[in-house]
């Protein structure tokens, strides 16, 4: 299947840009996609479409004085005036302290895992969400979701001679199911690289299974409880750790040490390890970030021991430290990979925990986040779910969260749940000794 | 709205219903070599042609400026402009909708026709077919007011007004000082063209100029976050906003509240009365208020994402909302206001109803297609994409909370006010999927000892279920008071698209609401 982008194309664009102007440092950064996507709500399609997309960025920089254009195309005499007009707002930007030159040329293994040649037409999307329909009808529901699929192509290039091409696929779906009455709601995902892996069916059955178990709920007070924490809601929680070596230095980052310095080697995240690996099988991605810089394999984090914060160029320059590539996805393992049924039965009284809504930062000094648990909580005793109970607003240290856990799943794919479909996560699902549920939600 | 692709980046966490705007590369297109006009027949010819029962040709021009600096100086800068065209047809009752950055004919063409083929393919599987409720034709031009366009304004003038934010909040002692900021201005112009003979052409500008900032005390580890988001709010405005001393001094007072908070007492969790300046309490109406009362999430259509409501449609005339004090319009025509439109993307005019009278929950947003749905002959205003590549879908409208009728004002409220709490700005905020349960936090927190400001407080959130909170709601100032906050991306659909809206309000009182200190 033909990608969103050829070589041959992105290399007569790249050439067009560094040939238009005499900057003394020139980057481009292209990504072409090519996206489908089908929304439902009530057993009723409601939104669907297709859109076709080429971003081609041109940043120039003359001595410490920078700036970027962008275009939607990629006509090389439209790269050549993006390039020109780069180069003509950056001769007249303020200086830049902050500025580093471009990297250049570098050797990398390409990432070929991330691409599926089966194209995904509209009709396969509609046939999908045909079936999910089909299924929660069957099961007199009513369901609700969105499904996205994904071609991509991205080029980073420098005239100091880094040029790196990726190309990758994705398609997700989310599923909400809810009873008629409005009793009892489900929810679920399913994502992978290629079409073949996406079980739209086995996640519509999960999330009615799940609306039709989480019917008469009930009511249980706020407190401190242990938890099993479904893979997406740890990928919420996750989402918050923000590791930057400069936030850190400065002191305003939950990494900082009290009296100065950072909290490199201690053991801040229980048993957790956290890495960025664009090789691995479970998330591929781009082995170069826009800037022009290679992205090895890195342990952020082993086994709960803050080894790594990201470093910029300009960071690493200043204190003289090796910069790092910019990451765009983590990979979260635990000590062990325990089954759902593993870890529930862990829980002597505690809650198991479908997905989280609605979280923000209540304190970044511990990332401590506020937020809602939804469409679907269960008491768990005795190692057993006993049954629904109410949805909670929870305020919960996300550093605390992982010190906290006793119990690891087996990292797999998700989809985030927050509208943007694209390439999936990857979380895992965790076993907590105590999270901090301050309220009770009426929503269901 | 980020997701953990950005998190290894730097600090992360904004998940939900408003999110934050991301610094963008700067963007440039050529416009389409023929007139816009003969495109729009283009398309629209095309989609009748492919079997549409109507179509809708949305051309898009997006500009954007962006200023970033960190501390005292620039860190990034550019101008932006984008061109593309979207494109909606109904097909057997189904919408299809097709995007393309190719401006020529022969694409507008394609575009067409996919759209309408994408629009058969869900006919198979739609169960209530597309209505669209009548509405005048849109013959026009609009714009939002603005004195002076930013797109002309010299790269070096904006970079000193950010600067000047920038290094007077710098300049405040007291703390180690952390100042990140940027300026931005979009300019987004629609010409839209539907079978229906609408064509009319608006342009929407609007901008903010942000700073965010830390207090640090090294020694002990602690920091405190604060910004000016609600000092010099996001609105429909030019560059004029930008003249004056207001964003000068908004940094140095975020600059000292943030200062303030690192030295203040943990607050004791407990019920307090509250005075909630406009400056917090436009984001609580956006979200208790503004959202709940979406068609769509009332009847279910965001279940998967954004979140349903607790108000139902048999609420409608009979739910006591709030207290009889309260009073909740929503807007399309308010000046200034973020979500004011000459016409939405249907065409429909922009307008002005109730939601809430005399505490009384009365009206509800809609859009042409949804008006069929509750029966009624006309819907509102409430048809917006973000961009020419995403599908139009309903989007809430200023929704403003209108001004006690007795003279009263902020000091004379804090007198009336035995033992409370004083709120003012734009802090953490979170709300369930139904729109029951809140919580809210703010920029600064003052304890208010029988009817006098008194001693600064630190990690305060309150916390309440919406209709609890705004039957709560005992005092208003009145309209010398009134302030109008905005968010530029609301965030809501899938894929999820933003969408810039303002809430106006006056200070208001709310007795015995839950408090807690959200490090205990």
């Amino acid at each position: 299947m033909a990608r969103p982008l050829d070589e041959e194309a992105a290399r007569a664009a790249v050439k067009a840009a560094f040939g238009a102007v005499t900057a003394d440092d020139v980057r481009v950064n292209i990504d072409a996609s090519e996206t489908g996507f089908l929304r439902y709500a009530v057993n009723e399609v409601t939104t669907s479409g297709q859109v076709t997309d080429v971003v081609t960025a041109v940043s120039c920089a003359v001595g410490n004085k920078h700036a970027s254009v962008t275009i939607h195309g990629l006509r090389v005499e439209d790269v050549a005036a993006a390039a020109r007009r780069a180069l003509e707002q950056a001769r007249i930007a303020p200086d830049d302290p902050e500025w580093v030159a471009s990297p250049g040329a570098a050797t990398m293994k390409p990432v070929t895992a991330g691409w599926s040649e089966t194209a995904v037409s509209a009709s396969d999307r509609a046939a999908l969400v045909a079936d999910s329909i089909g299924e929660a009808k069957k099961q007199g529901l009513t369901t609700y979701g969105f499904i996205q699929s994904q071609r991509t192509s991205q080029v980073s290039a420098t005239r100091a001679g880094f040029f790196g091409m990726h190309h990758g696929t994705s398609v997700s779906l989310t599923t909400t199911a809810r009873t008629p009455d409005g009793a009892g709601s489900g929810w679920a995902s399913a994502a992978g690289i290629a079409l073949a892996e996406l079980d739209a069916l086995g996640a519509t059955r999960i999330a009615c299974d799940k609306a039709l178990r989480t019917r008469g709920a009930k009511a249980l007070e706020p407190g401190v409880y242990p938890v099993v924490l479904e893979p997406a809601a740890v990928a919420a929680m996750l989402n918050f750790i923000g590791l930057d070596m400069r936030a850190a230095d400065e002191g305003h980052s939950a990494f900082t040490k009290p009296g100065g310095g950072t909290r490199l080697g201690e053991k801040l995240f229980g048993s957790l390890t956290l890495k960025s690996d664009p090789w691995a099988p479970l998330e591929p991605s781009a082995p170069f970030d826009h800037e022009g810089m290679p992205r090895p394999p890195v342990t952020w984090v082993e086994n709960g021991v803050l080894k790594k914060l990201r470093t910029s160029r300009y960071w690493a320059k200043k204190t003289k430290r090796s910069a790092d590539a910019r990451y765009d996805r983590m990979l979260p393992t635990g000590p062990t990979a325990e089954s759902m049924e593993s870890l529930i039965g862990g829980l002597d009284r505690g809650l198991l925990v479908t997905r989280l809504f609605y979280l923000r930062m209540l304190e970044p000094q511990s990332i401590t986040v506020t937020g809602l648990t939804r469409d679907g909580v269960f008491l768990v005793e005795k190692g057993k779910i006993v049954g629904p109970v109410n949805n909670f607003r929870f305020n919960q240290s996300v550093l605390q969260m992982c010190a906290d856990a006793d119990g690891y799943g087996a990292p797999v794919r998700v989809s985030s749940g927050e509208g943007e479909g694209g390439p999936p996560d990857v979380a895992l699902a965790l076993r907590c000794k105590a999270f901090h549920m301050a309220s009770k939600s009426d929503a269901v | 709205m980020l997701t953990r692709r950005d998190f290894i980046a730097g600090t992360a966490g904004v998940v939900g219903a408003v999110v934050i705007a991301r610094p963008g590369w700067a963007q440039t297109a050529a416009p389409p070599t023929t007139d816009l006009k003969t495109l729009i027949a283009v398309g629209l010819d095309a989609a009748r042609a492919a079997g549409a029962s109507w179509a809708d040709v949305r051309f898009e021009r997006i500009r954007q400026q962006m200023l970033r600096s960190e501390d005292d100086h620039i860190v990034q800068s550019g101008d932006s402009e984008s061109w593309g065209v979207g494109i909606r047809a109904i097909v057997d009752g189904a919408w299809g909708f097709s995007a393309t950055w190719h401006t020529d004919a022969d694409a507008i063409a394609q575009a067409a026709r996919d759209a309408v083929a994408i629009g058969r393919a869900n006919a198979k599987i739609v169960g209530r077919k597309v209505v669209l409720a009548p509405t005048s034709k849109a013959i026009g031009k609009w714009s939002s007011p603005f004195e002076i366009d930013p797109f002309t304004v010299p790269l070096g003038e904006r970079v000193d007004a950010l600067l000047t934010g920038a290094r007077a909040a710098l300049a405040v002692t007291g703390a180690k000082l952390k100042v990140r900021g940027s300026l931005h201005f979009t300019s987004q112009e629609k010409t839209i063209g539907n079978s229906e003979g609408a064509y009319f052409e608006q342009r929407n500008l609007r901008g903010q100029p942000m700073l965010d900032i830390s207090a640090i005390d090294l020694k002990s580890g602690q920091f405190e976050s604060g910004n000016t988001d609600s000092l010099v709010p996001a609105a429909q405005v030019g560059f004029e906003s930008l003249r004056g001393r207001r964003f000068e001094e908004a940094g140095v007072r975020a600059a000292e509240e943030t200062i303030k908070r690192l030295g203040a007492q943990p607050v004791e969790a407990g019920t307090y009365d509250l005075v909630i300046a406009p400056s917090n309490l436009w984001l609580t109406i956006h979200e208790s208020i503004g959202h709940p009362t979406e068609l769509d999430r009332m009847l279910g259509y965001e279940a998967n994402f954004a979140g349903t409501s607790f108000a139902k449609l048999s609420d409608l005339g009979k739910l006591k909302y709030g207290s009889p004090l309260v009073n909740v319009v929503a807007d399309r025509t308010q000046k200034h206001a973020l979500a004011t439109v000459g016409w939405d993307d249907d065409g429909q005019p922009g307008d002005k109803w109730d939601l809430i009278k005399k505490g009384l929950f009365v009206g509800v947003q809609t859009t042409r297609e949804q008006a069929s749905w509750i029966h009624q002959k006309h819907g509102h205003a409430g048809d917006y994409a973000e961009s020419w590549s995403a599908v139009p879908f309903q989007r809430m409208p200023n929704v403003s909370l209108q001004p006690g009728t007795k003279k009263l004002t902020p000091d004379e409220l804090i007198a009336d006010t035995k033992r409370g709490i004083y709120v003012e700005g734009r802090g953490s905020w979170s709300i369930d999927h139904q729109r029951y349960n809140f919580q809210f936090g703010g920029q600064q927190f003052r304890m208010i000892e029988n009817g006098k400001l008194t001693r600064p407080l630190r990690y305060v959130a309150y916390q309440s279920n919406s209709v609890d909170f705004w039957r709560s709601l005992d005092a208003l100032c009145d309209a010398r008071d009134y302030f109008v906050g905005g968010a530029l991306n609301d965030g809501k659909g899938e894929p999820v698209q933003s969408n810039p809206v303002s809430h106006g309000c006056v200070t208001s009182r709310f007795r015995g609401v839950r408090v807690i200190n959200v490090r205990a």
